[in-house]
């Protein structure tokens, strides 16, 4: 009678701890104000952010298996695409926007340059089925993902069984998107009193708050809003920004305004990645008025010795710490020890 | 009389065997198009056609009595099956309404399972949002002209979604037929065959759509 009861509790005790979820807390920066994600309906999960993880770096995901998530977002430049204006997807097309940094995606509610998707959970959607990207459907990638015993393994410990399905799959993938905060830099570490401005820092700080902090605002370093920075049209790409889904002339050539943290290693910049160099960027807003959603007139005059301050400060907000965070990049042992195992 | 409305008259009369239990009713809908006599001159042929209806609510006078429970249901009108709703018995109702359509809120909660799972191919993955109706076929005029038409869209001006409410009562049967022909004609005289994202088009023809559809009852049930 003993041995039976010892039995099924070392029974239970195994299967509890097989199928259990490994609850992690999202922890939240204490200089970040709440997030807008609702984690209460994808509780966070190690072994959901370990499959999140293995997916955002496996091009299985394309329709030729050639381009993964990564290959567009890369962890050591802030998940940006360095050095492409427009990324390139299978076969070598060319899209017609930036890449985008990819950190503290908990805090907004809309993504892409023109906010066209609503829900992080959805955003993979978007680049998996455009044909200048990963060209894949989502019915293909499932049956890819089901006929995979790597994949039902890594879903059967995180869900209690091996089904793939569609909300399995795209709320792992947002579980990793989520662990992407940067909230590490030297600008952080002074907010917290842990860091102090250089003088020129300090003078940059100064500039910043009086000319971008409307837009880029702290601590996110974006107002989350669709504003116009009176860039001209590219007559190639025709682009016209939130006007493209929300069809409002209000809304023409207005474009998401992006994150100034990690910006050393985002480059090129702008939605269509026409500025190589950040002093562009500064020479383009060196004398310039802005009108911005909120209605507010802004005059920003910048000379030379402000935009090396400037240009001091913009460097604080690089995270060592984020960029080269081992959790966020390639699962090597995950994706290629784990996988040949089980393939 | 016609294939599909034969068809339709069978499953009806079939439906009315069932069994009610002594603790609730249903209030059950039929399901039809206004396509019948267009397939049977040929003038044009139907390969597509579903659409969401959601947010069925009954009420008696303005007080809602019943709300469904489904976000939303996913209805092939080539070949739907009723719609039935299980309330408890001598619930009293006078009115339904309901959406053609998915709400805002819907289209922004993130993933969703069932009839909302993106794998159903109604949901625009390169603009987050439903599609509330797809129609697809091909127009035989002197050459082939496909058509098709992916009508939604959530926001603000774009917002297609549309409202519709009938006189209805417990113990009967209704029929809701979607009459696509206005839209289709409309869309035929513009020589517009193809309409693939929120736009004020496809707001117009949603109430289009929304404008014609009826509610007919088919046989009273009180005395069975």
């Amino acid at each position: 009678m003993n041995k039976i009861f010892v039995f099924f509790i070392l029974f239970g005790f195994f299967s509890i701890a097989f199928i259990a979820p490994s609850n992690t807390e999202f922890k939240k920066p204490l200089n970040f104000p709440k997030p807008k994600y609702k984690f209460q309906n994808n509780p966070i999960d190690s072994n959901k952010i370990n499959i999140g993880r293995a997916l955002f770096y496996d091009p299985v995901l394309s329709k030729d298996s050639s381009i993964s998530c990564a290959s567009c977002h890369s962890n050591y430049t802030a998940f940006a695409h360095v050095d492409h204006a427009l990324s390139h997807g299978i076969a070598d097309r060319i899209g017609f926007r930036n890449a985008p940094a990819l950190m503290n995606l908990a805090w907004h509610e809309n993504f892409m340059w023109d906010g066209a998707i609503n829900n992080l959970e959805m955003q993979a959607l978007a680049p998996l089925t455009n044909h200048l990207e990963m060209n894949e459907n989502l019915n293909h990638v499932l049956e890819k993902l089901n006929r995979s015993f790597f994949y039902k393994n890594l879903f059967k410990k995180a869900y209690g069984d091996d089904i793939i399905s569609t909300d399995r799959f795209l709320k792992s993938i947002t579980q990793f998107l989520l662990q992407m905060v940067s909230a590490s830099a030297k600008y952080d570490s002074v907010k917290s009193g842990n860091a102090t401005f250089t003088t020129q820092e300090k003078k940059g700080y100064l500039i910043f708050k009086k000319n971008c902090a409307t837009c880029h605002t702290e601590p996110l370093f974006t107002n989350l809003n669709f504003e116009l920075n009176n860039l001209p049209v590219d007559p190639n790409l025709n682009d016209m920004g939130r006007m493209r889904i929300t069809q409002s002339a209000k809304d023409s050539i207005c474009f998401k305004v992006p994150t100034l943290r990690n910006i050393a290693f985002t480059f090129p910049y702008m939605h269509d990645g026409r500025m190589d160099k950040l002093q562009d960027v500064l020479h383009h807003y060196e004398n310039i008025e802005l009108l911005t959603s909120n209605n507010k007139r802004i005059k920003i005059r910048l000379n030379k010795a402000e935009k090396v301050d400037l240009t001091a400060f913009l460097l604080t907000l690089t995270d060592q710490q984020f960029l080269f965070n081992p959790a966020l990049a390639f699962p090597k042992e995950l994706l290629l020890l784990n996988r040949r195992k089980n393939e | 009389m016609c294939i599909k409305k034969l068809i339709l008259l069978i499953v009806i009369a079939f439906s009315m065997q069932g069994t009610i239990s002594a603790q609730t009713q249903q209030s059950t809908f039929f399901l039809q198009t206004d396509f019948d006599e267009l397939f049977m001159n040929d003038s044009f042929k139907i390969s597509k056609c579903v659409i969401y209806l959601s947010n069925f609510k009954f009420y008696n006078q303005s007080q809602l009595v019943f709300e469904d429970k489904a976000k939303a249901h996913l209805i092939d009108l080539i070949d739907p099956s009723p719609l039935q709703f299980t309330m408890p018995k001598n619930q009293v109702y006078n009115r339904v309404s309901f959406n053609i359509g998915v709400d805002s809120s819907t289209s922004v909660a993130g993933i969703l399972t069932g009839d909302l799972d993106p794998r159903k191919g109604m949901y625009w993955a390169w603009q987050s949002g439903y599609i509330n109706f797809k129609l697809e076929g091909i127009l035989n005029t002197k050459v082939q002209q496909p058509f098709q038409y992916h009508i939604g869209g959530y926001a603000g001006k774009l917002n297609a979604i549309q409202t519709n409410t009938f006189e209805v009562y417990p113990n009967n049967k209704y029929i809701l037929t979607f009459k696509f022909m206005p839209m289709l004609k409309n869309c035929f005289a513009k020589e517009q065959f193809e309409i693939m994202s929120p736009q004020l088009k496809a707001v117009q023809l949603a109430k289009l759509l929304s404008e014609n559809t009826t509610c007919t009852k088919v046989q009273n049930l009180s005395n069975e």
